[in-house]
């Protein structure tokens, strides 16, 4: 599997895709980043990274229930692909190394 | 992580952000989309309000608008948008072609419309351009002069004073160039003579020959063949001449150098160049331009205003500012002459070259000019014409698609988006309206030539070579489609594929837009057809009315006499003659002399005053040199005194007409006999006729004056009787050619040439009429379309009332009335529009006719005739038909 670059938001929307799990969908992501992050974010941002990590083959979605607080429009439920899966645990995995790297400071 | 109450659903529907949204969104994602912003506003209502949400949803849509969402749009629909032109273009072909009737009547109702207004549009312009062609054309400007007379505006003429232009330029800096037109006919219509190298000797009268300043040809850029520009016309007896006169001469073009000689006694001029003809779209017309020479003397500087004065300028700036100098100018220039006439004055005003032809009716004008108010008009008919097809275009073509409820029905159920339904419609309007364009185009090109020759136009068709006309043309193609297209897209896509499988749609709100459309189509078509009916009426009653004078066969020859030749006793025994012998041979009864004749416009006027009366109370009057025959000849009524017995000895004496004697406030015509009053020199009145139209009915009548005596005798007329008039043509020609073998012999028919003047008012007629009837035939297309696919959706209606017992007289009445009442409110908006118009348009005439109820009624009666006709046959045709059949008509 060729490695693709992932960038930084990215790399927190596909983290939140995994955590929401069946409650993943565009707005609900951005009002995490909000509320979770204290990260002020456009709605259509989010969209439009959503969008490029399904075109890398990152997450998948499908069409979900339609509810009255949308206007009746149904939701994309966004989810992981193992691909998308392997790239987050990498990612991690070489934060951790480099954090190791990183001469331990005692925070007293 | 869905938070609070939901939002009412109410204030979600018809958010226009929303709308805006689905404009530029790939319609993959829109549903999404939508729904997280809906979600998010339903959000901040709760936290913000709904006035503070929809700001925000607005913005939140906006930032949408970014290429990571745009982008996807193209990249999904493109591969598949081919496949779906292609189908739609299958579909519009065969659509079209299965509806042949309806093909038919939209392309002939728009080719026919968009012909008339190219037409119209090039004449527009033509009218528009004329003089335009000149390099300085906005900064040529002509001299008018006004003249008041006891501090009243006496006259505005074109012509000015003889030296005006000279001590204009002396006064004002900013004068680049002045230069002088003087046509020579004023005086006598110049005859010359070419002799070819074989000996052969050609002559021809030149009615369009004027003397010029050599500054002409620096002011107006004439295309020279051969000859230098700059000096052509410096020295004397110089002549250049335009090449279609160079051609009737010599039969070449390269003849400077070669030699014209006047039979008119003005001697021999070089030709020193040679011109191209004249456009059409110029103020003036000539053939051939002499060189100045001194034509007036010292004491008519200041009475003789009989010459062209044109001035050129640097700048617009330098214009304004001698413009507004120029009644400064007036007085210094003016001053010493009328230091001796207390209350009279001369002002003079700058006319721009460019506005002549259109706006400048002043007296002695070159040509007749055109009117801003024809051209306008006839462009107003044209969108007039243009707005009954189009509309004709939107309601057949409503029509028709509600009849295509079910196609659309399925295709909504297969997937089809509303985009994709109003494409459909979209590439038919297209297909149509191009081909229409097409077809018109061509129409246009072909017909160029007739139309020329039924309007007297010159027009070329010089707008299919501007970039700006293309751009138009595909604009209104544009506006069109998009206005055929929108209503089946408005009502169609709104619909619910249930209930358009079911095929039903909104009845009423249809049937409400397109009888107003008709009512618009059918109050234009009577404001034409009234518009017609009037002016017909207008030169009907112009040509029959008693102009108090005969015109009929009576036949005029031009005299051409050359300088002071009458006075030669010679041309005079000549002249007496030629009239004694065509009496002799009994081919004419009366003959007579004279400077005028009556419908020709008399260039020659005085002012006259009674005998004694202060000098302010003078009339301006028209003068006429005549024999003792001329009242006989052109069977004018004397109302008291005498005729002149002899055309001698009768220095002291005028004939007058009645209203001249009215002006002068002399009584009745026998309390005017024996007044003396002065016109060149004291002279009594010793006959009153009766005032006659001389100068036709567009003018009120004018004072009149009638004196004998040589000078200016420019017109024979004989009085011809009986049958034959060509043979007794030729008679006298050849009795002309015995006594005048060197003068050209040109005649013409009193009343052709009367009846010309009326000519800018029939080819007004002319214009409007075909105009209109085009207008008329394209609404009632409409209107027989209309009632076609009425009376198809009405088929078993008809049916179901006719097995409940109403007859065919009835059920024809029912059907033709629903058409009735579109043409009733039609009128009756009309009418008020059309009286004002007619109102207008009478007012420049001096007699006209009444304005009455039959100008108006006539044309509705016509136009209800033309209408019920268009219906009743297929209201016939419905009601007859078996009921049987039309129940089982799906």
């Amino acid at each position: 599997m060729a490695r693709e670059y992932v960038g930084e938001f990215e790399e927190v929307v596909l983290t939140l895709v995994a955590a929401l799990q069946d409650d993943a969908y565009g707005a609900a992501i951005a009002e995490e980043l909000e509320t979770r992050l204290k990260r002020s974010v456009n709605l259509s941002a989010v969209h439009v990274t959503l969008y490029r990590l399904e075109d890398k083959g990152l997450i998948k979605s499908a069409m979900g229930g339609a509810t009255q607080q949308r206007g009746g429009r149904r939701k994309r439920i966004y989810t992981i692909t193992s691909a998308g899966l392997a790239m987050l645990k990498a990612l991690k995995e070489t934060r951790v190394e480099l954090w190791k790297l990183v001469p331990q400071l005692k925070m007293s | 992580m869905e938070v609070g109450t939901p939002v009412k659903n109410e204030l979600m529907k018809d958010l226009w952000a929303i709308r805006i949204l689905r404009w530029f969104c790939p319609a993959h994602l829109l549903e999404e989309i939508e729904g997280d912003l809906l979600q998010k506003f339903g959000h901040d209502v709760k936290l913000f309000g709904e006035r503070k949400a929809k700001r925000r949803l607005l913005w939140n849509v906006i930032r949408f608008f970014r290429p990571g969402i745009l982008l996807r749009n193209k990249l999904v629909l493109n591969f598949r948008q081919m496949d779906i032109l292609q189908n739609y273009w299958k579909v519009a072909v065969r659509v079209l072609t299965r509806s042949k009737v309806f093909v038919a009547i939209i392309l002939f109702g728009l080719s026919v419309s968009l012909t008339a207004c190219i037409l119209i549009a090039d004449y527009t312009r033509f009218e528009l351009s004329y003089d335009r062609f000149f390099a300085n054309s906005k900064s040529i400007y002509r001299l008018q002069h006004n003249r008041f007379v006891d501090n009243q505006l006496l006259y505005k003429k074109a012509m000015n004073f003889p030296e005006v232009g000279i001590a204009l330029q002396e006064y004002f800096p900013e004068v680049k160039s002045v230069a002088r037109l003087f046509p020579i006919s004023t005086n006598i219509e110049p005859v010359f003579v070419a002799t070819a190298s074989d000996g052969e000797r050609i002559s021809f009268s030149e009615p369009d020959s004027f003397l010029a300043d050599n500054t002409f040809c620096q002011i107006f850029d004439l295309k020279f063949i051969y000859g230098d520009r700059a000096t052509a016309l410096n020295g004397e007896s110089k002549v250049i001449l335009s090449s279609s006169t160079a051609m009737r001469y010599f039969k070449r073009l390269d003849v400077v150098g070669e030699v014209l000689t006047s039979s008119t006694g003005m001697g021999a001029f070089t030709i020193t160049g040679v011109f191209e003809d004249l456009p059409g779209n110029s103020h003036f017309k000539f053939d051939m331009l002499q060189s100045w020479f001194n034509v007036y003397e010292e004491r008519s500087l200041f009475t003789w205003d009989g010459f062209y004065t044109y001035v050129l300028f640097d700048s617009p700036e330098d214009m304004q500012r001698v413009s507004a100098r120029l009644s400064d100018f007036a007085k210094s220039y003016t001053g010493e002459y009328y230091k001796t006439r207390p209350g009279a004055s001369s002002q003079f005003e700058l006319q721009p070259l460019e506005g002549i032809h259109l706006d400048s009716h002043l007296e002695g004008e070159l040509q007749p000019n055109g009117n801003r108010r024809i051209v306008y008009g006839l462009f107003v008919v044209a969108i007039f014409i243009m707005v009954i097809a189009v509309i004709n275009y939107v309601n057949l073509s409503t029509s028709r698609a509600l009849q295509r409820i079910k196609e659309m029905g399925i295709r909504k159920t297969i997937g089809s988006t509303a985009i994709q339904l109003s494409a459909q419609f979209l590439m038919e309007s297209m297909i149509l309206i191009t081909v229409s364009m097409g077809m018109a185009l061509t129409a246009a090109w072909l017909l160029m030539p007739w139309f020329n020759t039924s309007f007297e136009s010159k027009i070329t068709l010089q707008l299919y070579q501007q970039p700006m006309f293309w751009l138009t043309l595909g604009g209104v193609a544009l506006l069109v489609s998009v206005l055929g297209g929108f209503y089946p897209v408005f009502v169609l896509t709104r619909l619910n594929a249930r209930e358009a499988l079911k095929g039903k749609l909104a009845k009423h709100q249809r049937s409400w837009l397109q009888t107003c459309l008709v009512t618009i189509q059918f109050s234009i078509s009577l404001i034409l057809i009234t518009g017609t009916f009037v002016l017909f009426r207008q030169i009907e009653f112009m040509q029959n009315k008693d102009l108090g004078f005969g015109i009929a066969r009576k036949l005029v020859v031009k005299v051409l006499p050359g300088v002071s030749e009458e006075m030669d006793s010679v041309f005079n025994i000549r002249l007496n003659s030629v009239k004694s012998e065509v009496a002799m041979n009994g081919i004419s009864l009366q003959a007579t002399v004279s400077s005028n004749i009556p419908g020709r416009k008399n260039e020659w006027r005085g002012s006259t005053r009674v005998t004694g009366a202060a000098s302010d109370e003078v009339v301006r009057c028209n003068l006429t040199r005549v024999d003792e025959k001329f009242l006989e000849t052109f069977d004018l009524h004397l109302l008291a005194g005498r005729n002149y017995s002899s055309s001698l000895g009768n220095q002291s004496s005028v004939i007058v007409t009645a209203e001249t004697v009215k002006q002068l406030k002399l009584g009745t015509p026998e309390e005017a006999l024996g007044t003396k009053i002065e016109l060149f020199g004291t002279r009594e009145i010793i006959g009153v006729v009766e005032s006659f139209h001389e100068a036709g009915l567009h003018d009120p009548l004018f004072p009149s004056a009638y004196i004998t005596g040589a000078g200016y005798m420019k017109f024979l007329t004989l009085s011809l009787n009986g049958e034959n008039l060509p043979e007794k043509v030729d008679q006298i020609e050849k009795i002309w050619q015995v006594h005048f073998p060197d003068k050209p012999f040109q005649y013409f028919f009193l009343d052709d040439f009367f009846n010309k003047q009326y000519q800018s008012d029939i080819l007004m007629n002319r214009s409007v009429s075909v105009f209109s009837w085009v207008a008329i035939v394209i609404a009632c297309l409409g209107l027989f379309s209309l009632s076609l696919h009425t009376i198809h959706r009405k088929t078993k209606e008809i049916g179901i009332k006719k097995i409940l017992g109403a007859g065919v007289g009835y059920l024809t009445r029912e059907l033709c009335s629903h058409f009735m009442t579109p043409i009733g409110v039609g009128a009756i908006i009309s009418l008020p529009i059309s009286y004002y118009l007619v109102d207008w348009w009478l007012t420049q005439y001096a007699y006209r006719i009444d304005i009455s109820a039959i100008l108006f009624v006539g044309p509705f009666l016509l136009l209800v005739m033309i209408g019920f006709a268009t219906v009743v046959f297929q209201s016939l045709g419905a009601s007859r038909k078996n009921p049987v059949e039309s129940l089982k008509w799906e």
